[in-house]
């Protein structure tokens, strides 16, 4: 009953984007195979991977929410290839994730970070360069 | 900063302390009022007020508890993932933390995230993702831990802990809220400094453009912070770097929230007196 709790509030929130916490059963199988394949891989091709030798496989529909929700994490990266979307790891392990989990659900309470990730605008990327040029 | 600023600034954070602790008072004061006269006060005024002095108390009371929990939490799992991990220290780090003076103080994280972040209150150390090493070059490297060693050396962690549990616990003051991003951006700023002197402003120039310069994990990303590396970027340039500036509606609703406060205060404390043999 706890543990049911537990999960409901983890997918509740994970539906807003949150921090990359343990994972769930899922969540764990979904990423061994990711971890296995060497290379980016479509949900098409993780749902075959993870549905040999079930005996109640899971729905496209159910690998595609959860790889969206990995992604949505910061876990996985996801790309265009074609007309398909195709899904890379970003942590390269269970430890791997705990590591950025803590960063990213406790990096605002009492640690004090050389630089948060941002996507620089072009022009902040220019006067950075222009500095790395320089000496001094 | 200049000397005037720098006085202001602590002034701020003094009288924000001297207000805390007026409001706790008043609040004890509010608490035995409820129990010597439980709900038998003389007028509603009387009754909305005590019971506004009391509820502020407790709600803030409990915003800094979940702050403090929340740092005392991310502090302990992360010295737990640090023991956990066998990741030895790759040697460029070690030579970087003997060159900036930060031997045996800085612990490596068996992450292949590319980061560097001083932890812990009263004995701070650094600790670096195992991939830190492979994405900068030797001079990038002993920038960020020169920035690092700035944090650790003034305990910022322990600075921004306390700047966010007086934040949280006025949480009715919106203007709180800003003192304490201004104190967040003030302590990167004077790391910065320290750093491009020590290692010049190219190195960590080059730092911060390959660990900003990533694709943010959606839970990281904030606007804030790209204001905050904007300004450090116009430090570095030797411009005048930009403070988050104070918006008029957080400060109008600090201003009539004090308001409102001081007056159910001020009843609060002619109460205590008005009652016959004292209120304790």
């Amino acid at each position: 009953m706890a543990e049911q709790g537990r999960q409901h509030r983890r997918e509740r929130r994970d539906e807003h984007g949150g921090a990359p916490g343990p994972l769930g059963s899922l969540e764990a199988e979904v990423m061994g195979v990711l971890w296995r394949s060497n290379g980016a891989v479509s949900v098409r091709q993780a749902a075959a991977a993870l549905n040999a030798g079930r005996d109640a496989p899971l729905a496209y529909t159910t690998v595609m929410t959860v790889m969206s929700r990995l992604a949505r994490k910061g876990i996985l990266s996801r790309s265009r290839a074609g007309r398909t979307f195709v899904y890379t790891p970003v942590a390269a392990d269970a430890a791997d994730i705990a590591v950025r989990g803590v960063l990213a659900e406790f990096g605002d309470a009492a640690l004090a970070r050389f630089v948060e990730r941002v996507e620089l605008d072009p022009q902040l990327h220019q006067r950075l360069r222009r500095l790395m040029e320089q000496r001094r | 900063m200049t000397g005037l600023k720098r006085c202001a600034a602590v002034s701020s954070w003094l009288l924000l302390g001297g207000a805390v602790l007026a409001h706790q008072g008043t609040a004890a004061l509010a608490a035995a009022e409820y129990a010597r006269l439980g709900w038998l006060f003389g007028t509603r005024f009387d009754l909305v007020a005590v019971t506004f002095v009391l509820a502020t108390a407790l709600i803030g009371l409990g915003v800094s508890a979940r702050v403090a929990a929340r740092a005392s939490t991310g502090s302990v799992e992360l010295r737990r993932l640090i023991r956990s991990g066998r990741r030895p220290c790759p040697a460029a780090v070690r030579e970087a933390a003997a060159a900036v003076g930060l031997d045996g103080r800085v612990d490596v994280a068996d992450s292949g995230e590319a980061f560097a972040v001083t932890y812990g209150l009263f004995r701070p150390r650094v600790v670096v993702g195992a991939g830190l090493a492979g994405v900068l070059s030797p001079a990038e490297l002993s920038a960020v831990l020169a920035h690092e060693r700035c944090h650790l050396r003034h305990r910022d962690p322990l600075r921004l802990l306390a700047a966010r549990l007086l934040a949280g616990y006025a949480f009715w003051l919106p203007v709180t809220g800003w003192l304490a991003d201004r104190l967040a951006l003030r302590l990167e700023l004077a790391a910065d400094a320290d750093a491009a002197e020590r290692c010049g402003r190219g190195a960590l120039a080059g730092a911060l453009l390959k660990l900003g310069d990533t694709q943010p994990c959606p839970a990281m990303a904030g606007a804030s912070r790209r204001g905050s590396l904007e300004a450090r970027v116009a430090q570095l340039e030797g411009g005048k770097p930009a403070r988050p500036r104070l918006a008029r509606a957080k400060l109008a609703a600090s201003a009539c929230n004090l308001a409102v406060l001081l007056a159910a205060g001020t009843c609060c404390v002619g109460l205590s007196q008005a009652l016959p043999g004292g209120v304790l």
